[in-house]
Formats: C-alpha cells, structure tokens, sequence
C-alpha cells in the first residue's frame, strides 16, 4: 500500500478536503478545492454550480502548493494534474495519479 | 582563422534569450477565515439593524427616510450625511443577510489583497460613490450597502486582473468568476425596479478606480 485517502464530508459545507495519509496513517498530503473564495461562491451563488471544481495538493500544515488537478473546458472528462510545483518529487507521482481518479470518481464529476 | 564547413560562432542576442522567470504568488496564500475589518462590519451593520428593528423604522416609509436614506430632495437640501449613513441601513432582513453573505466573500478577498485600513478605504469610498451615483440616477429612498460590495467586487477583480502575470491559474478563474456573479447582479438588478442598480453600478466603477490607485500587498511585495 502507497497511500491511504480519507474524505471528512463536514468539510463539504465549505470547502472540500481529503486526507492522504501514509502507510503508518499519518496525514501526509491534503487534496483541497482550489480555492477559499471559488469554494465560497459555488455554494452560494445561484449559476455557480456550473464552475468546475478543482483540487489543489498541500503538504499537512502547510499553505505551499505542491500540485493541482484541474478540470479542462472540454465537453468529455479530461483532467490536467500539474505536479510542476513539485520538482524533488516529494508528493509520490503514484499516488498522485491515483488521486486524480479517485478525486474524479469519488466527487462524481 | 576558420576551416572549410565550419560555422561562424553565433552571436547571442538579447532577444534569443527566455524571459526572466516570472515568480508566481498565491493570492490565497495566508487568507483567513477570520478578516478582522470584514468581521466588524457585518457586526456592525447586523448591530444598526437590530436598532432599525427594535426603533420602528421598517414600519413605514417615512420611518427608513428618518433613520438616514437617500432621498435625493434631502440630499440636495444639504443633507449629505445620508449618502453615508443609507449604506449602513438595510430594508430588510433578508436584504441584510444577503449583503453579508456577499461582503464576507468579498471581504475575504479584499481585506487579504489590501490590508485593513486601505480595505476599509475602499469599502467607504465606493459606497460615497455608490451614493451619488443612486442620487444623480433616481430619487430614492434607497438603503444598502450593496454599493461598497460593489466596490469590492470591481476592486478585487481588477487587482487579479492586473497582476494575473504573476498569479497561480486559479486565482485568475477567481477574477473571472467573480466578474460573472457581478454582472448577473447587475443583470437581475436591472429586471427588478426595487434594486437601485445605479448605486451597484457607481460603486463598482468606483472600487475598480480606486483599485487602480491603492497598491495591494502583491504589488508592495513584488517591488521589495
């Protein structure tokens, strides 16, 4: 096992997050909506619901952002995940894939 | 001295060479939940309808124009404090809640962009604004912050705007998205005669503005 994904759904009020935690289940990594004021606004805006919504990749307890996963403008599912951000590769590329999937299928987008 | 096939060496040029790298900025970088400026003012303004409220002013219409709405006869006989004092004045509770929703998100993004103090510059200012531009288009009464929101939103957007060089592509849909929900408010104003569009419209010109003017954190920490 690489990775362990867990999904608080209280979280879902405002903003949507996922643990990733390490084999040992310390939190690791976090999968975050993109953004504070875009999470804000798809809840409380009437059209907003059309926005997309993409995730963002954290270290635990920090702000830097590591990777993003972003929906593309395209009629059928297609995803960027962009690690650019993390060039020593401390986010394992694996489990990185994995949660690409897992944030497409697990949030029915 | 040069042998037979062999180039010349090739001379580099400035402009052969790739732009310096731009250093990216998350504008939600450090944000909180908690902005202390925005917190006060929807404190205050729940606070000064509880007083609307608990006075009576809701009651009738002379009791709104009493507690300090616009009113453009009043305004031009010199009362000009009622183009401050109508934007901390709400018609309604639902009025009120959705302004608070709206000044939140806003202040979310504007109090973190500028600070608190030139924060609350530009709130008071486009709400002035927002004032006169509801004075010059209708006669009123006319009560809401919605004009300093508006402010907001036009201040915020136009921030992302020009700095969108150096944000992450998230922040630029923020830009975006924000842009949308000002102009579908605008757009449902426009179908509805109760909302003073005007005072909307006059605010988010002037935050726009005014936004052209105040340097917001990026800038200070771009130029350091």
């Amino acid at each position: 096992m690489l990775a362990r994904c867990r999904k608080n759904y209280l979280y879902n009020v405002i903003r949507r997050k996922w643990e990733i935690q390490n084999p040992g289940g310390t939190i690791e990594w976090l999968a975050r909506e993109d953004s504070i004021i875009l999470s804000l606004v798809r809840r409380i805006v009437p059209f907003a619901g059309l926005i997309r919504t993409n995730f963002i990749f954290q270290p635990a307890g920090s702000e830097k952002i590591v990777g993003e996963f972003r929906r593309r403008m395209t009629l059928l599912d297609r995803y960027v995940l962009d690690m650019k951000a993390d060039p020593t590769r401390a986010f394992d590329r694996r489990v990185a894939v994995a949660l690409g999937v897992m944030l497409d299928t697990g949030e029915r987008r | 001295m040069s042998h037979e096939g062999e180039q010349e060496p090739l001379v580099v040029t400035p402009d052969m060479l790739a732009d310096d790298p731009v250093e990216r900025v998350d504008f939600e970088r450090g944000m909180t939940y908690w902005p202390p400026a925005t917190l006060v003012l929807i404190v205050t303004l729940a606070a000064i309808f509880v007083w609307q409220v608990a006075s009576g002013t809701l009651s009738t219409p002379a009791g709104i124009v009493d507690a300090g709405a616009l009113v453009r006869s009043r305004v031009i006989e010199g009362e000009y404090w009622r183009m401050f004092t109508a934007t901390m004045l709400h018609g309604s509770g639902e009025h009120l809640f959705g302004n608070c929703i709206a000044l939140y998100i806003l202040g979310l993004a504007g109090e973190h962009a500028l600070g608190s103090w030139r924060f609350l510059l530009l709130y008071v200012a486009s709400g002035l604004a927002g004032s006169v531009a509801s004075v010059l288009t209708g006669p009123g009464p006319s009560v809401g912050a919605s004009g300093a929101i508006f402010g907001l939103m036009g201040g915020v957007v136009l921030i992302l705007y020009r700095y969108r060089h150096v944000y992450h592509v998230r922040d630029k849909e923020i830009g975006w998205v924000l842009a949308a929900w000002g102009a579908y408010t605008i757009l449902m104003g426009a179908l509805d005669p109760q909302i003073d569009n005007m005072a909307h419209l006059g605010g988010m010109i002037a935050g726009a503005l005014l936004a052209l003017v105040i340097r917001p954190r990026v800038a200070l920490r771009l130029s350091r």
